[in-house]
């Protein structure tokens, strides 16, 4: 006897937070704002999807499950983000900072970023030479004055196969060479945090090669690419190279 | 220092087959391989067999290959493999594969940098067949730093002495070049690589129930190591940094499936 045909139509995929591992519908992952109940939004979850990439190999699915991870040493973090995601996880080694200067802490893509945040001046970063397993920063190289001397303090803060992970936004693709902003263009918005500072510069994949001036090897990563027909993110994860070139 | 050719003592169950529960499951998302938008369904071959782009056919497996390249030589700029193909930084690569056929086989045809090889039996180590370079991955016969990319998809998993063969991916890669290699995984990733199988004397001795692969040519490959996460510590003593990439992190299912990136410093 022959089973008959199925039409089944295809069942969408729950996701899953990759802060916590909570499932949530897929349709959510469009939206702005918290999406799992942690207090991750999109942002959020791929900020997460990144450091677990560059500090913990990849073999970790969320920052609890590295946080519970006996074999990868807690991370030390300097967080600029105003996000709060490495505070629910890693809140013994955590500095975390606000580089805006604009008025104290706002909410970052809907965590409760309200605590424990400091003024931190980019050129001068509150930590020791070498001292750090993680920078985060987002949204900064738009407008930060100078980026080369950003990414030397950078590098002077981060360990020895340390990461900094800068998470920006654009309108449309990566370009090749950054492209710097007409000064009298209206200053651009900061989306996490509802501040503003001038864009001085779209910037382009020649960051990277200021990157490795500094001494950190970059790349590109792309977490969302698969999943998002119209993907525009990107994080730029820097490597503190072991040896210097 | 973890021995890949030991047995594990403490063996943890084997995973259950997910194949019935992936099948008519779906995604909507864009194929990194061919840039196709749609959806990604399903079929009864498990994750990494399956969810084909149903414009070019590649599989999960191969699209995670191609979110690792794009991921460590695309500088942020592409989003999809066969776009990177025809830019500079594609074009100005050594690549070497290790396959006779599979999408990049087909979409690096007339690349001025790209080598195929296979292991034939009846062909000489370093010379070719048909354009296809007879190489033994555990003693290659190319100078030292002769590559930017090597691919490897379900190879790794089949040679008998894996750490000669990440031995030689390190001697021939060069500074900042790279190693893209799929392997069948199941996260949580075991802690120790298991030896299935080993070779004494020249001849296979089975440690666990012999399991085979289908090879480039259709004939049966034997499995011999189950990895785990000490993947990342066999490449550490060879001066390479491995990674397991994920190309879909935030879909539930699928986030425990990945390709590996192995880096030369």
């Amino acid at each position: 006897m022959t089973a008959p045909a199925t039409t089944a139509a295809p069942v969408p995929f729950d996701y899953a937070c990759t802060v916590c591992g909570q499932p949530f519908p897929a349709v959510e992952f469009a939206a702005p704002g918290a999406i799992c109940g942690c207090g991750a939004g999109r942002r959020t979850m791929e900020l997460a999807a990144a450091v677990l990439h560059a500090h913990a190999h990849g073999i970790p699915a969320t920052l609890l499950e590295l946080a519970e991870d006996p074999a990868v040493p807690p991370p030390r973090v300097l967080d600029l983000t105003l996000d709060s995601a490495l505070a629910l996880t890693t809140p013994d080694r955590l500095v975390r900072g606000d580089p805006f200067g604009d008025g104290g802490p706002a909410a970052g893509d809907g965590t409760d970023a309200a605590t424990n945040v400091i003024p931190v001046d980019l050129a001068a970063l509150p930590a020791g030479d070498a001292s750090l397993d993680l920078v985060l920063l987002r949204d900064v190289l738009f407008w930060v004055p100078d980026v080369p001397a950003l990414f030397a303090e950078v590098a002077r803060v981060l360990a020895y196969g340390g990461h900094a992970i800068f998470q920006e936004s654009f309108a449309w693709q990566f370009p090749e060479a950054t492209v710097e902003a007409d000064p009298a263009a209206e200053p651009k918005r900061r989306p996490a945090g509802g501040t503003r500072k001038p864009e001085r510069r779209v910037i382009g994949a020649d960051v990277l090669d200021l990157m490795a001036a500094a001494g950190l090897d970059g790349v590109g990563y792309r977490p969302g690419l698969a999943v998002d027909p119209h993907y525009r993110d990107l994080l730029l994860v820097a490597r503190r190279a072991t040896r210097l070139s | 220092m973890n021995d890949l050719t030991a047995p594990v003592a403490d063996d943890p169950a084997e995973p259950v087959d997910e194949a019935a529960a992936l099948r008519l499951r779906a995604y909507a998302g864009q194929c990194e391989m061919c840039g196709a938008k749609g959806e990604f369904v399903g079929t009864s071959l498990g994750a990494r067999e399956s969810f084909p782009c149903p414009t070019c056919r590649a599989t999960l497996r191969y699209r995670e290959q191609a979110g690792a390249i794009l991921t460590w030589f695309g500088r942020g700029r592409f989003s999809f493999f066969t776009r990177f193909v025809r830019f500079p930084e594609c074009q100005n690569l050594t690549i070497l594969e290790a396959a006779i056929r599979g999408p990049f086989t087909r979409y690096l045809k007339g690349h001025p940098g790209y080598v195929q090889s296979y292991l034939f039996d009846d062909v000489a180590a370093g010379d070719s067949r048909d354009g296809v370079v007879c190489q033994n991955l555990e003693a290659m016969t190319f100078a030292d730093a002769s590559f930017d990319l090597v691919i490897t998809s379900d190879v790794m998993e089949h040679v008998a002495d894996v750490e000669a063969v990440v031995a030689e991916v390190a001697r021939v890669l060069k500074p900042g070049g790279a190693h893209v290699f799929s392997i069948p995984l199941t996260f949580p990733l075991r802690e120790h690589s298991q030896a299935r199988a080993r070779l004494v004397a020249g001849e296979i001795e089975h440690l666990m129930e012999p399991r085979y692969h289908r090879s480039g040519t259709d004939t049966p490959s034997l499995v011999f190591t189950d990895f785990g996460r000490d993947l990342v510590d066999l490449h550490a003593r060879h001066g390479l940094r491995a990674t397991f990439h994920r190309s879909h992190p935030f879909v539930k299912r699928l986030v425990h499936s990945a390709a590996v990136i192995a880096v030369r410093p």
